[in-house]
Parts: C-alpha cells; sequence; structure tokens
C-alpha cells in the first residue's frame, strides 16, 4: 500500500488526535507543532522494544504486561503535566503487524452518564517521590482539559465507579506499522496501548519514542 | 510545594465535599467534610494566585518551599482565618460578610475537633448551606471554574437553586423595604421632607470623604454607600494633586433622609449600587513623600515673618 502522508501543519492532529507520516522528519515534525501551538518543549526521547517477561519490580506496562497486550492509557500519567504530544517512530526499515491502537476519548468526553467518573471520581497518582489527587479529566492543571489514564498508577480514592473503556462507546484505530512511519498523537486527548506482540516481532520490534511536554504549562493552545 | 500545590488543593477540596454529600444531610458528617471542603476551596483560590500567598510568614523557610525550594523544615500554612482574611483583599467580590460565615463555619468544625462541646449544634448547616453555595461560586469564579467543577451536574444544579432561592427571598425583602420607606417618607407633608432634605446635607457632607453619594432607591435623595476597601491604586499626579483610588465592594447603605439602611452586599445587590465603587482621596504631598518641613526651612524665621505681617511691626517702626 502506497502511504503519501505529509505533515504540514497540526490541522489533522487538532481534528483527528492523532496523524501518521511517512518519510518525515520528527524534527520538522517537532518545529512545526512548536510554531503552531506558539509552545517550547522538554522533549524526552527513549527506545521501546517489548519486554520478554512479566518482572514485579517496576510498575510500568511493560514489565507487567510483557509481550502481551497493553491496557489502554495515556503516557507520563505519573507526570503531573503529562506530556501533551507523544511522537513514535519506526526507524526501521521492515513493517509491523503488532499494531498501535487509538482511541480517542472525545468520543465518550461528554457522555453525561459517564461524567462523574471522568470529571469527579478523585484518583491517587502515585509517583514514588510525589503524588497527587486528579480527575481523570483535569481542567485546573492547564485551563486545557487533560485526559489522563494509567490503571497502573491511578487508585480511584473517591467513592463510586472506576474508568472502564467497557461502559462507553468507543472506536479504536489500528494503527500498523510501516518502514519509516511516524504517528504523533494528541496525549492530552487519545488514549493508545499495543497489541500482544506476534511471535516474528518479539526481538525486533522498535520504536523510539519522543515525548513533549510544554516548558509553560500555562501556555493557550 | 506540593502542600500549597493549587491543583492538590482544589481535588482535595473535591474530594471532601463529595464525602459530605455521600453523608446524610442533617446527619453529623455533612457539615463537617463541607467545612473542610471550604477551607481547602478557599485555599486553593490563594494557590491558584500564588502558592506564596499560603506560607507561613514566621519564618523564611516556608515562603521558599512554597517557590518550590528546598528547605529543612516541615511547611507550614497560614492560619484559615487568615485566609479568609486574605482572600477579602484581593478582587473576587469576596465580602466581610462572607469572611464571618466562612469563619463561623469553620469556627464550628474547630468546636468539633478541639473541644468537648459539640460543634454546628447551635449553627446547624440548614442556617448557612445556601450562603456556602453562594460562597464556593465566588471563589470557584475566581478560579475560572463553576459549581458544577466541584459538585458535579446535579449538586451543582440543586446548589444553584437553593441560591437563587436565597437572593429571591432577600429581593422580595429589600423591595419590600423600600417601597415601605418610600410610602413613609411621600405620605410625610411636603414641607417636613423638604426641611428632612437640608438636614441630611449636613451628614453628608461629613461623612462624603468615606463613601459614595447615590440617589436612595426608596426617596430619590442624596444618600451614603460605603463598603469593604480591597485594593489602593498607586499615587498617580494629577494636575500637581497626588491622588489615590480607594476600591470598595458596597455592604454599608444609609438614607439620612428617609432612614432606609442595607447592611449587606447581598441586600445591596439588589439595587443599582451592585458594582464595585472607587473614592478618590488627595493625599498631602508632606506626608506622601515623607518630608519633614523643619529640614527645609526655619520654622523661627518663618514664624517671624508671619507675626511681622499680621502685627504691621516690621523695620519701618523701628525707624
Amino acid at each position: 500500500m502506497s502511504i503519501k502522508n505529509e505533515f504540514k501543519n497540526i490541522a489533522i492532529l487538532k481534528e483527528k488526535g492523532f496523524q501518521t507520516v511517512v518519510n518525515g522528519s520528527v524534527d520538522a515534525i517537532i518545529k512545526q507543532i512548536s510554531v503552531e501551538c506558539n509552545e517550547s518543549y522538554e522533549i524526552v526521547s527513549n527506545d521501546l522494544t517489548p519486554n520478554k517477561e512479566p518482572t514485579n519490580h517496576k510498575k510500568t506496562l511493560s514489565t507487567t504486561y510483557g509481550y502481551n497486550e497493553f491496557p489502554f492509557h495515556t503516557d507520563g500519567a505519573h507526570f503531573l503535566i503529562p506530556p501533551r504530544w507523544v511522537i513514535l517512530e519506526s526507524t526501521n526499515t521492515i513493517a509491523y503487524k503488532t499494531a498501535t491502537v487509538l482511541v480517542d476519548t472525545f468520543e465518550f468526553s461528554n457522555f453525561v452518564p459517564y461524567d462523574n467518573v471522568l470529571n469527579h471520581a478523585i484518583y491517587l497518582v502515585s509517583n514514588g517521590n510525589y503524588s497527587f489527587l486528579t480527575t481523570i479529566i483535569n481542567k485546573v492543571l492547564n485551563g486545557k482539559p487533560i485526559f489522563r489514564w494509567n490503571p497502573l498508577l491511578m487508585k480511584l480514592v473517591s467513592k463510586g465507579l472506576t474508568f472502564d473503556l467497557k461502559n462507553v462507546n468507543h472506536t479504536p484505530v489500528r494503527i500498523e506499522w510501516h518502514p519509516k512511519q511516524i504517528l504523533i498523537v494528541d496525549n492530552w486527548r487519545m488514549l493508545h496501548s499495543r497489541e500482544a506482540v506476534i511471535d516474528e516481532e518479539k526481538l525486533n520490534r522498535e520504536l523510539k519514542r519522543y515525548n513533549l511536554t510544554p516548558l509553560d504549562t500555562h501556555a493557550s493552545i | 510545594m506540593q502542600a500549597f500545590d493549587y491543583n492538590n488543593l482544589f481535588q482535595k477540596s473535591k474530594l471532601y465535599i463529595q464525602r459530605a454529600l455521600d453523608e446524610d444531610r442533617e446527619g453529623d458528617l455533612f457539615p463537617f467534610w463541607i467545612s473542610l471542603s471550604l477551607e481547602l476551596l478557599a485555599r486553593s483560590t490563594l494557590s491558584k494566585i500564588s502558592p506564596a500567598l499560603l506560607a507561613d510568614t514566621n519564618s523564611n523557610d516556608h515562603l521558599l518551599y512554597a517557590f518550590g525550594f528546598e528547605t529543612t523544615s516541615k511547611p507550614r500554612s497560614i492560619q484559615t482565618s487568615e485566609v479568609f482574611q486574605r482572600l477579602l483583599k484581593i478582587n473576587i467580590s469576596f465580602t466581610q460578610d462572607d469572611c464571618k460565615i466562612a469563619n463561623s463555619i469553620v469556627e464550628q468544625r474547630n468546636t468539633e475537633l478541639h473541644s468537648a462541646i459539640k460543634g454546628f449544634i447551635d449553627y446547624p448547616a440548614s442556617m448557612w448551606i445556601a450562603d456556602f453555595y453562594r460562597i464556593c461560586k465566588i471563589l470557584l469564579k475566581s478560579q475560572m471554574l463553576t459549581l458544577e467543577d466541584l459538585l458535579g451536574k446535579e449538586e451543582s444544579q440543586a446548589a444553584e437553586m437553593m441560591i437563587a432561592v436565597e437572593d429571591n427571598t432577600t429581593k422580595k425583602q429589600v423591595i419590600d423595604k423600600i417601597n415601605a420607606y418610600k410610602k413613609v417618607f411621600f405620605d410625610l407633608p411636603i414641607d417636613q421632607q423638604k426641611n428632612k432634605i437640608v438636614t441630611a446635607q449636613v451628614e453628608i457632607r461629613r461623612n462624603y470623604s468615606k463613601a459614595k453619594i447615590v440617589k436612595c432607591p426608596a426617596c430619590g435623595s442624596d444618600a451614603l454607600l460605603s463598603g469593604d476597601l480591597f485594593s489602593i491604586s498607586a499615587a498617580k499626579l494629577d494636575v500637581g494633586n497626588i491622588r489615590q483610588e480607594k476600591r470598595y465592594i458596597p455592604t454599608k447603605f444609609g438614607c439620612v433622609v428617609c432612614g432606609l439602611t442595607l447592611t449587606s452586599y447581598q441586600q445591596i445587590k439588589i439595587t443599582d449600587f451592585a458594582g464595585q465603587f472607587t473614592l478618590e482621596e488627595y493625599l498631602d504631598p508632606l506626608d506622601y513623600h515623607g518630608i519633614d518641613p523643619e529640614n527645609h526651612v526655619d520654622i523661627d524665621y518663618l514664624v517671624q515673618q508671619k507675626i511681622e505681617e499680621m502685627t504691621g511691626f516690621g523695620e519701618y517702626q523701628d525707624e
């Protein structure tokens, strides 16, 4: 399949919450986002490779779920201000069938029966040396709603139901990985997960991740 | 500065209000959780402006902590009563009346926690719950939030209804009062009405620098509006004079002519004087700049000159 996605501006990102790009430059994309959003970012990058087996010593999705399917989550949920944008890049020249799956929370963030769960249930986020309270949709940190969810790190401390994707209508979008593909995700809006890693990709699936966190958390977006 | 962090204070306030709303509305724990929530919401309002506003000023360590520095002592914040006092001084329509109500709620909680006396007996939630929601609304507005953000949809609708009922009750009482004073005044013979207006001018002139002159909604005469001072502008030079503006939230209205008085912002906001008002003050340049004239002129010489001017004794008489 021929893919000619190009990153010209953030219009598609704003509309859909994500965009795939082929043969683009991550540096150029970051620069474009920064200009259009009038923001500077702290950029943290790391390599993502599947972990062999679940371990107990560190509470990350990777050590907890190993090659299995990850639960839907947002990245950096343990930070008071999570990364605004997450950019994943396949630096390899081969394609991966193990997909990254996205869910747009705009589909259910206005779902009235779930208002209490998303906007009023209080969670304690444990982060080792810094714990804090938050709602899943937090409007007070930045002025713009931040959707935060990581079932491993967030413990419900108020009464009522906890968040469960099964209770809301949603349309998952599968992103298979083409060579040199880049995926840009609005991490304050989109949930993502990784499918269970297929056998052929357990040793060679490798993505580079860039987390972009606004330096001025009160900048307008 | 986690202890003074805005997000944590707000979310904790929200958590405690949920605990209150889960309780029996006539039970002991409903007002107890409400009082905790109110304190945290008040603190979050200050923290939203700057966490430093919460720092205990007895030690620099607490201020440094508020700015994110590591300190050796445990961070300590100001007393709740001081929190309410500081809220009075920032421009958010939080009045002395609100301050009194908020302090009373917190005092009942302290009575419950720190004494053998049961709190919230003499001052049950039914007496102040509408005021509590109204105060929350003021504090939330300053955080660019609404009651719904704190209470959720259903509870906020109920709270808004309680505020509206309270407002409507106050509105009816104020309108009835105005009409009653109007009737009494205009039933007086014309000469008595005129006499009262003239006499009142003396009182108004005596107080005009401390209050704003407005038209009485009952008799239409000049009347006085005063309030809670919440800010003072920087001094400005105005055609050779030093002028300063004092900004007030109106909390007292009095008409010397017909006798009508309104004694709270809630009552005054029913009239046309609801907005904040400003009084101008002209400052003595000597006081403002801290000038002592004796440092600059020879007072004995000036006195001698004045005496000579007044008595006519000058050099001529010495001839």
